[in-house]
């Protein structure tokens, strides 16, 4: 089987070999088994259907929260030679929506929103065809305790019964073994077999230190960095911060140091990226926006200072240290005011009460018109780009948004709104509580850190975590390896076309 | 560098402008009023030359002229220069060639930078990177250049090279580092704006007109030279001069060329007539052989230019006022931009 597995691989993506934990949730998924796997991004989550859908008969249904993201998955596997693919979505007209219902059964994987899902005709459709197995990705977003939490998700397991019973495979990339539970439990399967990817990074050291101020801060990252030469990413929450620490560290190391924001130029932004990719740089002062679709495996220490909302992303953020596998750490800098930080980011996410309250009477006195763009609305109604989004999103979801133009409001669309709003405060509260929690945690980061999303946390064969005696004073890297640089344009660009003296 | 450039804006607007007129004209924005500036007062080739030119930057450069005493402002708080002012040089920068090639130059400039980091990964064996340039257009025909050339990549990257090395050794060397350290391929990054401005110790302004500059440089020499710089000369294939006028100028002036009168131009394209008029103008601006007969004779259109030279000045009001009055302002602007287009013979500027 697996030489089989293998072959197909090769055959249809082109891989030689699977990555970590893909090739036992598919072999599972293709012994007709339900499935939870529970993947890091980054693994390759999605392969885990895309290849069995090319193998098995019949149309294989994924269920996908984001639309963009369907969009992105289809163009993709259709720019790799897989044309059988298409997503059914609200934003299709109606002719090319048609056409592609009247088609189905000939696709081998048909991507579909929970939303589109719940249209009986198209129920209908799916009970015709063969559907040899049913996917949910992102299937946190079924939990109440998952952070996308979408309430049509819990329709689901009605209609996997009324299809048919196919198999089921439910795909994550974080999720506490409570979310876990309640994904299993509102599919309606508890035998399902589950493939938890431990989130415990055996090779990485923990650490929080506390200073008076962000001028300490400072200070005791110059203080570190002046015995480490490894690369090495800062996260910050602002922008201000990340240049101005950026700036410090350029005058008081020999450190190759930049930053990288999201208000940088696009160009500028790809070539920060890149130099830290290829070594041109030993440490970059982030925020949250530098990461996607960075893989550097050498990554040594990465340094928080400023705290991120929640453990989730924390995780996720240490996570880029060490991929090679080899000793790394991760230290978190922190005063007694840094939960105002990330409480703030909590409020320029969401919307206020009284925010929603003026956007919906807005709204309402716009109904039956076009809708202006985004950034006049934000600017006419103070609102932030995300505060906006969680309405708009809702607003389209519930139909009150369609193609641009408002409709009128169902009649719960208000009360729910209202409801769901307070439960993101709520959930947001409660995850940045956890992270301050962790903060002044005495005990084993460690366990601290991973015991909510895994039963087993495996013993670290690096200097555990400050509580176990470990500090960053103790971190002796050393191995940057300083890129020559070019002593004037004429070697510049010999280098650049290596015709001058080859450097490796 | 970019002070010079603001000061020979000063200079040759003398005094007759705002700092919006500079702003304009640097950023190349596409109205009447600029293009017909930019000829009027031989801006020509500094038109579009820094599109991300920051309002701001330019606002304080002006204040701080002024505090120095570099400059005045006059009682309409125009910049003038003073006698003091340093004589503008524009010796470090003379390939600028904005009004005809701004256009174009960024397709360059996405084409160069992707060919050089395309053909030199390639020599290098770097197979899997990031493209530097998002471009789709740029991409599309670099594609097309390896597929023509597949079995002489290896030349066309020596060539490339050989051709780059010749030209910036006969460029500004400050220029040539800026260039070479933007540049990426061969496994090595280019640096940032912000690297670039840091590692030379200039300023933002400096660092963008410094390597656009290079950019016209080597665009001209190469769309010159075939022979001697084929693979640069390739980069400019298909760039094309441009005739600028705004697209509904373009209209109007398709209809004088079918014959048609102002008055009946006013009525089929429903626009007021000054508005038909700027049209005119602009028309007469980029066009030699523009014929203005219908509006003016050659003997008035003689005067009208001899009087501006003698007045040294660009000011309507002032050739309006000194002419008797006989003139309209549409005439007058007509008359400037057809001597200017035609260069008719005149006195040299005193």
């Amino acid at each position: 089987m697996s030489t089989q597995l293998a072959s197909a691989l090769k055959k249809y993506f082109g891989f030689d070999q699977f990555r970590e934990g893909q090739e036992d949730v598919i072999r599972d998924v293709m012994d007709g088994n339900d499935v939870l796997g529970i993947l890091p991004t980054g693994t390759g989550k999605s392969l885990c259907y895309q290849l069995p859908a090319r193998l098995l008969q019949g149309t294989t249904i994924v269920v996908s929260p984001l639309i963009s993201l369907m969009v992105d998955q289809v163009k993709q596997l259709k720019a790799s030679g897989y044309k059988s693919v298409t997503a059914l979505n609200s934003f299709m007209d109606i002719k090319e929506k048609k056409q592609v219902i009247q088609n189905l059964d000939r696709y081998d994987l048909v991507y579909v929103s929970p939303e589109m899902l719940q249209n009986e005709r198209l129920q209908e459709d799916f009970r015709r065809m063969t559907v040899p197995l049913f996917v949910i990705d992102e299937a946190h977003c079924i939990s109440q305790w998952g952070h996308e939490f979408r309430t049509d998700y819990l329709k689901l397991h009605r209609i996997i019964d009324s299809i048919g019973s196919p198999p089921v495979l439910a795909l994550s990339a974080t999720a506490t073994p409570e979310v876990q539970g309640d994904i299993m439990e509102k599919l309606n399967r508890p035998g399902m077999i589950r493939h938890i990817h431990p989130m415990d990074k055996q090779n990485i050291s923990l650490s929080v230190e506390e200073v008076q101020s962000p001028e300490e801060k400072t200070d005791r990252i110059v203080n570190i960095l002046s015995h480490i030469h490894a690369p090495t990413m800062i996260y910050f929450s602002s922008r201000q911060w990340a240049e101005k620490v950026s700036f410090v560290l350029r005058e008081k190391l020999s450190h190759r140091t930049a930053f990288y924001h999201g208000g940088m130029e696009q160009t500028d932004r790809m070539l920060v990226q890149q130099q830290f990719m290829s070594g041109q740089l030993d440490v970059i002062c982030c925020t949250s926006a530098f990461g996607m679709g960075v893989d550097k495996k050498d990554i040594r220490l990465v340094i928080h200072f400023h705290l991120p909302a929640q453990t989730e992303s924390f995780i996720q953020e240490i996570g880029r240290a060490g991929r090679d596998g080899k000793p790394s750490a991760s230290l978190v800098l922190f005063t007694k005011k840094d939960h105002y930080l990330p409480q703030m980011l909590i409020q320029s996410e969401l919307p206020e009460r009284e925010q929603l309250d003026l956007v919906l009477g807005y709204l309402k006195r716009q109904e039956g018109q076009e809708l202006l763009e985004d950034a006049s609305i934000m600017e006419q109604l103070q609102l932030s780009e995300s505060q906006w989004n969680f309405i708009k999103y809702q607003a389209e979801e519930r139909g009150v948004l369609n193609h641009g133009k408002v409709q009128p409001f169902p009649m719960d669309f208000e009360s729910r709104l209202h409801a769901l709003l307070r439960e993101r405060w709520t959930y947001k509260q409660g995850k940045l509580t956890e992270m301050l929690t962790w903060i002044h945690h005495t005990g084993c980061r460690r366990e601290a850190l991973y015991q909510s999303f895994q039963d087993h946390i495996r013993p670290p064969y690096v200097p555990c975590c400050d509580a176990c005696g470990f500090s960053v004073n103790h971190l002796t890297f050393q191995e940057s390896q300083e890129t020559p640089a070019a002593e004037s344009w004429k070697e510049r660009l010999q280098m650049i076309f290596h015709q001058g003296p080859p450097h490796a | 560098m970019f002070e010079s450039i603001v000061l020979l804006c000063i200079q040759r607007f003398k005094g007759e402008r705002t700092v919006s007129g500079i702003f304009n004209m640097l950023t190349g924005k596409r109205s009447s009023q600029t293009m017909q500036d930019a000829k009027a007062y031989q801006l020509d080739h500094l038109f579009g030359i820094f599109p991300e030119l920051d309002r701001r930057r330019l606002d304080t450069l002006i204040d701080e002229m002024s505090h120095s005493g570099e400059i005045v402002l006059n009682e309409q708080s125009f910049p003038q220069i003073t006698e003091t002012s340093r004589e503008p040089s524009t010796q470090t920068f003379p390939y600028f060639k904005g009004m005809t090639w701004h256009e174009v130059v960024p397709a360059f400039i996405a084409r160069l930078n992707l060919l050089v980091q395309a053909s030199s990964n390639k020599e290098a064996g770097i197979q899997s990177y990031v493209a530097i340039v998002d471009n789709p257009e740029a991409q599309l025909w670099v594609k097309k250049v390896f597929a023509t050339f597949q079995n002489k990549l290896a030349r066309l990257n020596q060539s490339l090279y050989e051709e780059l090395e010749k030209l910036l050794s006969a460029h500004d060397p400050v220029q040539a580092e800026l260039f070479t350290h933007r540049l990426t391929g061969g496994g090595w990054i280019g640096l940032t704006l912000d690297q670039l401005k840091e590692k030379f110790r200039m300023s933002k302004e400096d660092v963008l007109l410094g390597l656009r500059h290079t950019y016209y440089y080597l665009f001209q020499r190469a769309k010159m030279d075939q022979d001697a710089y084929p693979v640069l000369h390739l980069c400019t294939r298909g760039l094309q001069a441009s005739h600028l006028v705004t697209a509904s100028a373009g209209k109007t002036y398709q209809l004088i060329a079918h014959g048609l009168s102002l008055e009946e131009i006013v009525t089929i394209r429903r626009l007021k007539k000054s508005t038909i008029q700027d049209h005119i103008v602009e028309a007469a601006l980029v066009t030699p052989d523009f014929d203005v007969s219908p509006f003016l004779t050659a003997d008035q259109v003689v005067e009208i230019n001899q009087k501006a030279i003698d007045l040294n000045t660009q000011r309507l009001k002032h050739i309006h006022q000194d002419l008797g009055g006989v003139y309209d302002y549409f005439e007058i602007r007509l008359a400037l931009a057809h001597g200017r287009s035609t260069h008719i013979e005149r006195k040299p500027l005193p």
